[in-house]
């Protein structure tokens, strides 16, 4: 076609110039020659070889827009486009792409993708190009929804313009409103393998504007070449989510099974130390409460007591581990937590030398009042306040701090020191149970805290930076710390508080 | 006389128990399982039973429950190395009258089999 074109112009330029020169020429200065056959011929052949190229681009500039020119600049940049779109596997980054092509290089006020998405069972508009995030992130529509239906059934694009023409007014007023939510007025159904994966949506520049149809064909194709790529991107969406949530459930899994394993120790071994035990500070306490105690020596008593008090106290720590171990404490009373801090600052003090260390204890005096087990909370306090003594060493800084938080409506506990901070790298370990970088330490410090921290329902973090040491965050939200109810719970309860307070001598 | 049974697979503790009650004028029958107590307790029919959990044959949560369904006026002291809130929970509603947890002291078992003892006189 362009090629006949040319030829014709060519012809008519060298026809027009062969007569204004013949005229001037034949009638000005007489040259009958050049009316010879021969001049004529060479004449033309070396116009159309010097005007060739020109008159060639001159076509092409003039009618472009008549036989290729939008169209064919669309249909490079898309094809361009559907053959990058293949290495795309990023669901956000293809729509993101798609939509901002058809903004930027094919002119359209509005372009969005929507796609299905088969969490939510419906149809999300996940990129847009022109409209506002706030509005097409809010754009959701069910599976039975009617223009989905409609696009399900005609597979083709759809034009808001013919709406009224083949539809129902009622009908056409429903598809009418979805059109104006999309802000399009042109709908491209995207299907894959007969199912419905999406749609691409597209606003003409101005009202009066409509897209054409050799526009809406390639549109079509082009939907139909970049849908399988969606499909798999949706796919790869779908995987990544899978396995998101398979690893979390397996991160939580580790962490039970880690506990109960500790669990089963802790009950296993507390009852098979408590039985020797038993038999040792058994006899020992016959021998003490013998009726004719008159008979043993002085000595002979005080080494007695010694063994029923040293058993005693073996037994306190299984006990103390089993504690911690099991999901609930006994007690529930409201926690001291300055008292706690204070004791826990002595306790430390009386093993480890503080001279050099300055410890700035700042307990809020309006506490509200939090219940729970107090032991509990001072396993907390002398776990946080050791690891800061081991970490400042020789000297340094610890700040022990409890307040209350209005906004989270939360008990706030930090403990920070100025030791060398958390390397990077265990960071991501330092709660696991067993996790240590001290020789003699158990590793249990961080995971016992944690433990108990989550049994309040609260959270623990640490924020550490090299060489500006660590600090310890927890928060214990005070819904967590409500006094228990009245009721008959509270009866048994406290029948097991007396036992327990009874029980162990 | 006061008859005591002695529930523990641990010969050794049944031993003290003993000497440390017969002492104190308690007649004390022993038994190292939870079938052998029940059997005991149709012979010598006790006033007082000290019954630990963890043992082969029949544990004695099971023979809690067998001992208060055939004899429901004995009384049970549990006598155990475990301590979970569960399982105190759980014989509490079986009927047991005490839970005390080893190691124990024996002053404080005493003051209770004492108490348990008066409540059934009184109770006559």
């Amino acid at each position: 076609m362009k090629r006949i074109l040319v030829i014709l112009f060519l012809s008519l330029f060298a026809a027009l110039l062969y007569f204004t020169l013949d005229s001037l020429f034949v009638s000005a200065f007489g040259w009958k020659w050049f009316r010879t056959q021969w001049v004529q011929l060479i004449f033309m052949m070396a116009f159309a070889g010097a005007m060739f190229k020109p008159v060639d681009h001159l076509v092409f500039l003039l009618f472009k827009g008549i036989f290729f020119g939008r169209h064919d600049q669309h249909f490079v940049v898309l094809s361009k486009l559907a053959r990058e779109l293949v290495s795309v596997m990023d669901l956000q980054e293809l729509g993101n792409l798609v939509v901002n092509t058809f903004g930027e290089s094919v002119h359209v006020r509005t372009a969005s993708l929507m796609v299905f998405q088969k969490n939510d069972q419906n149809y999300q508009v996940i990129s847009a190009y022109g409209i506002h995030p706030t509005i097409y992130k809010k754009i959701q529509f069910a599976v039975d929804r009617p223009i989905i239906d409609s696009m399900r059934t005609y597979t083709m694009p759809i034009l808001r313009d013919q709406l009224r023409k083949l539809l129902p007014w009622q009908e056409a007023n429903q598809l009418t409103n979805d059109f104006e939510l999309l802000q399009a007025s042109c709908i491209i159904p995207i299907i894959c393998e007969d199912q419905l994966i999406g749609s691409l949506n597209l606003g003409a520049r101005s009202a009066s504007k409509t897209f054409r149809e050799n526009d809406l064909r390639f549109f079509h194709e082009f939907a139909s070449e970049i849908a399988p790529t969606i499909r798999n991107a949706i796919m790869v969406e779908e995987l990544r989510r899978a396995n998101e949530e398979l690893k979390q459930v397996q991160t939580e899994l580790i962490q039970t099974t880690k506990l109960s394993a500790i669990e089963q120790l802790a009950t296993g071994l507390a009852h098979e130390i408590h039985n020797p035990l038993t038999i040792i500070s058994g006899k020992a306490q016959v021998l003490l409460l013998k009726k004719d105690k008159k008979s043993y020596d002085d000595k002979v008593e005080e080494v007695l007591k010694t063994i029923v008090k040293q058993t005693k106290r073996a037994a306190d720590i299984t006990r103390k581990l089993l504690m911690f171990t099991q999901g609930r404490g006994l007690l529930h009373e409201p926690i001291p937590f300055e008292t706690i801090v204070n004791d826990t600052v002595a306790l430390v003090s009386y093993q480890t030398a503080l001279d050099d260390i300055r410890v700035a204890k700042q307990v809020d005096r309006n506490l509200p009042p939090f219940y729970g087990n107090p032991s509990a909370f001072r396993e907390i306090f002398l776990n946080l306040f050791l690891n800061a003594v081991q970490a400042v060493g020789k000297s340094g800084i610890i700040q022990i701090n409890a307040r209350y938080k209005q906004p989270e409506q939360a008990i706030e506990i930090r403990v920070s020191d100025s030791g060398p901070g958390i390397p990077e790298e265990h960071m991501s370990q330092i709660f696991n149970p067993f996790f240590t970088t001290r020789p003699e330490g158990t590793g249990l410090g961080l995971f016992v805290t944690q433990q108990i921290v989550h049994r309040y329902q609260g959270s623990i973090r640490i924020e550490s930076k090299a060489d500006e040491g660590a600090v310890v965050i927890i928060q214990l939200p005070l819904s967590a710390g409500q006094p228990m109810p009245n009721g008959k719970s509270e009866d048994v309860f406290e029948d097991n508080q007396q036992l327990g307070s009874i029980k162990q001598f | 006389m006061v008859k005591l049974l002695v529930v523990d697979d641990e010969s050794e503790i049944c031993e003290f128990l003993r000497s440390f009650f017969e002492e104190r004028d308690y007649t004390v029958h022993v038994a190292h399982s939870g079938k052998q107590a029940l059997e005991e307790l149709k012979k010598i029919n006790p006033q007082i039973v000290l019954l630990d959990i963890k043992m082969p044959d029949m544990d004695g949560v099971q023979a809690l429950k067998e001992i208060k369904l055939q004899h429901p006026r004995v009384k049970v002291i549990m006598v155990t190395a475990i301590e979970t809130r569960d399982k105190i929970e759980e014989c509490l509603r079986l009927g047991a009258d005490n839970y005390i947890t080893k190691p124990l002291s024996l002053e404080y078992l005493e003051t209770d089999v004492r108490e348990k003892i008066e409540s059934i006189s009184k109770a006559k």
